[in-house]
């Protein structure tokens, strides 16, 4: 056993498409993932916008015949915040607050989310309609947001100010609170403000924070590992193809020797899952530590799933290399499919993929591989409790026992009607 | 007289309706080089398949080692090696390892099998391979490696089927050369291939096979008396008369002539000095002639007797 298992690592690791399909391509689609979120999200992020700022000392009489076409946009106006921030602009520090957020918000640096020019109302109005300035933030109770509509090109930029505005408004007396009493901790709650108005501005989803930050995209990079494990596939379709001696000549040959069929089989599987598992991890640890995904803190659990995942991509590729006497090239296209099939109903190429096949038959959901795999991670990124863990963990593994035992039927015949 | 090494009774094998072997027949010495000669399709590779319990079979019983064969025979595997038709062996490993893989699924000690390996690979001569994988290989050299892998574990009873197929002049002549050696150092050998020349060259024995058929079996010699002709005279002539050639049909031991492009062919059956009374024949009636040849027969010529049909493809 121990034999056929070095030879068969051996093997694995030399093998060429193993290592693309099963290293390279996961890392490669990892970090696609990660340049394409990150051109949709941080691009803006790191670029900042410009705004005008118009502190009611400033105002005057607004001219509102302009011609600039303007939105004015605000918080709800009936807003549970109104009694504490009018007994706050009573005292004085709102003024202080808004100021002193804006500004450390559009401190230079990498992370600098606006360009603020302090002007009067009237300057600001030429601003904008020079498209200078992306929009115009007044001062007051509560802040206001003037955007122009011809600015067609800054969609983006006015809808994260419009978020922020939202957010500002709506967390005014914690961020006012800070100001007061906490001012060094101004700087990071003001961070915070305006990277949910980002995800805010971007998504327009509601975010689950039932633990961490639970990102949309995140379920992008947890697919991708569940279709590297079905991936595994390929390495159990070899171990078939390899034993079943109307299957390869190289069958034939073992079939003849006195090696007892089911040892050199366990020791062939048993290297199987471990190179899959060693490209699973590699992959994972790329994800994590280099695109800096985060897959929740309990490695544990996360390879444990990532374990079952290759143990169920690898019975699959057996279990289908077992039946029918097609070739090895009709199995292979018949697993690429399948898994595709099961990686894309899982939601790897579309996010919504998944939720859509929840509501049309959604007991699918519960035997594909790739949804039970990406689910598990999800579930450990997302519930303080593990039951909806090891749910999954255990349907992946009652399926891949299910799919070896019809594998092994299969294979233990010794003599074959014709080679 | 000691059991047969191998002894088949009476295999019969379909494949659907093709009947590949007929109620086949063969017994083995130990010792031996058998060889199971017959064109491609005769069913070669099947008997040998069915022997190995690779195959399952409609009738007949087989013996090995004066045992019956199943697929768990492991004691018997253990004393078999195969040279299948089809090279099998690992694309991802090397020479060297190829070698060490299939020797260790026969012997479990390192050392051991350490040992045997540099033996198999000095046997066939792929000193140089060693750490060559088998895509780079030319044909010859990978049917060596194939040899390699199947008779590392010296094995006490080898099967190759058709290994010189697809071989250069000078590979065929050192596997030839091999099998004889591992014959002399004890093994039982046996060897299929549809040439012929191989076949008289090394064989001890040897079982002409045709549409699952056992036709005839024994030496070379004995495969030759078993048929009528016995000599072949050639004689480059530039005329003869058709009385003339009536005249040669009726001299002893000639039994069919034959004359076409300048060429008289005489069959002959037995006899001693065949050629000295033809030349006689020849030089009372005063014909001239040019080169003369006498050919003994070919196991071709057997199998064309046999069979009607000639061995060559
Ligand atoms: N797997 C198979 N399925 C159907 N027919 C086969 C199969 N293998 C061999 N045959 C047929 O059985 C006959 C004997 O084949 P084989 O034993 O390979 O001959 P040989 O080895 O002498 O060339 C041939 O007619 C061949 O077509
Ligand atoms: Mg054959």
């Amino acid at each position: 056993m121990i034999h056929s298992f070095i030879y068969t690592l051996k093997c694995l690791m030399r093998q060429k498409y193993q290592l693309f399909w099963n290293l390279l391509f996961p890392i490669a689609l990892g970090t696609m993932f990660y340049v394409a979120f990150s051109g949709l999200a941080s691009d803006e992020a790191f670029h900042a916008i410009p705004v005008a700022v118009v502190l009611k000392a400033s105002t005057e009489d607004i001219d509102y015949t302009s011609t600039i076409p303007l939105l004015s946009a605000s918080a709800d106006e009936n807003n549970s915040f109104d009694s504490v921030i009018s007994s706050l602009s009573e005292s004085g520090g709102e003024a202080d607050s808004f100021t002193s957020i804006i500004d450390s918000l559009s401190e230079p640096g990498d992370d600098q989310f606006l360009e603020t020019t302090y002007t009067t109302e009237k300057e600001a109005l030429s601003l904008l309609q020079q498209k200078e300035i992306v929009g115009i933030l007044y001062e007051g109770q509560p802040v206001r947001l003037s955007i122009s509509t011809e600015m067609t090109s800054y969609k983006l930029e006015q809808s994260i100010l419009n978020a922020f505005v939202e957010q500002f408004n709506m967390n005014y007396s914690a961020l006012s609170d800070i100001a007061m009493n906490h001012p060094e901790k101004l700087a990071a709650a003001a961070k915070a403000l305006s990277a949910s108005a980002d995800t805010g501005a971007d998504y327009n989803t509601e975010i689950t924070y039932a633990k961490g930050n639970m990102d949309e995209k995140l379920t992008y990079f947890f697919n991708l590992i569940a279709m590297s494990c079905l991936f595994a596939y390929s390495g159990g379709l070899q171990v078939a193809l390899h034993n079943q001696a109307n299957l390869s000549a190289l069958a034939a040959r073992k079939g003849i020797s006195p090696m007892h069929k089911l040892i050199s089989l366990l020791g062939e599987l048993c290297a199987t899952f471990v190179f899959h598992f060693f490209c699973i991890f590699v992959s994972l640890i790329y994800l994590i530590l280099v695109l800096g995904i985060s897959f929740g803190s309990e490695g544990g659990y996360i390879a444990l799933a990532a374990l079952v995942g290759c143990i169920a991509g690898v019975s699959l590729g057996f279990f289908v290399g077992t039946i029918g006497k097609m070739g090895e090239k009709t199995k292979y296209g018949i697993l690429m499919a399948v898994s595709m099939i099961c990686s894309f109903l899982s939601g790897l190429m579309v996010g919504t993929m998944r939720l859509f096949v929840e509501q049309v038959c959604p007991w699918f959901n519960h035997i594909n591989p790739a949804a039970l795999i990406s689910d598990s991670f999800y579930a450990l990124a997302v519930y303080q409790s593990h039951d909806r863990y090891f749910e999954n963990i255990a349907i992946l593994l009652a399926i891949s026992v299910i799919l070896y035992l019809g594998g092994f039927l299969m294979v233990r015949r010794e003599k074959y009607a014709a080679l | 007289m000691s059991t047969p090494i191998i002894k088949v009774e009476n295999l019969v094998k379909r494949y659907r309706e093709l009947v590949a072997l007929d109620h086949f027949n063969l017994e083995i010495e130990e010792g031996e080089i058998f060889g199971l000669l017959g064109p491609n399709g005769s069913g070669k590779t099947t008997t040998i398949n069915c022997i190995l319990s690779l195959l399952s079979y409609d009738k007949g019983a087989i013996e090995v080692f004066g045992k019956e064969m199943h697929p768990d025979s492991y004691d018997l595997k253990r004393k078999i090696g195969v040279v299948m038709q089809n090279v099998a062996v690992f694309e991802e490993l090397t020479v060297y390892e190829n070698i060490g893989y299939f020797c260790g699924l026969y012997i479990k000690d390192k050392a051991l099998r350490k040992q045997y390996v540099e033996e198999a690979i000095d046997f066939v001569g792929l000193n140089d391979f060693k750490k060559f994988y088998p895509g780079k290989l030319s044909g010859g050299l990978l049917r060596r490696l194939n040899i390699a892998c199947g008779i590392a574990h010296k094995p006490k009873l080898i099967f190759l089927d058709e290994p010189t197929v697809a071989v250069d002049p000078q590979s065929r002549n050192k596997i030839l050369e091999g099998i004889q050696k591992l014959n002399r150092e004890g093994a039982t050998i046996v060897y299929t291939s549809h040439y012929m020349e191989e076949v008289e060259q090394i064989c001890t024995r040897i079982a002409i096979m045709d549409k699952g058929k056992n036709l005839a079996i024994g030496t070379t010699d004995e495969l030759k008396r078993m048929i009528k002709k016995s000599e072949i005279i050639l004689i480059d002539i530039l005329d003869i008369s058709e009385e003339d050639i009536a005249a040669i049909r009726t001299l002893d031991h000639v039994y069919d002539v034959s004359f076409k492009d300048h060429k008289l062919e005489i069959l002959c059956s037995g006899g001693k000095h065949n050629l000295l009374r033809i030349l006689h024949y020849l030089e009372s009636r005063e014909l001239s002639f040019g080169r003369v040849y006498s050919e003994l027969p070919t196991l071709n010529d057997v199998f064309l007797e046999i069979t009607g049909k000639e061995l060559r493809d």
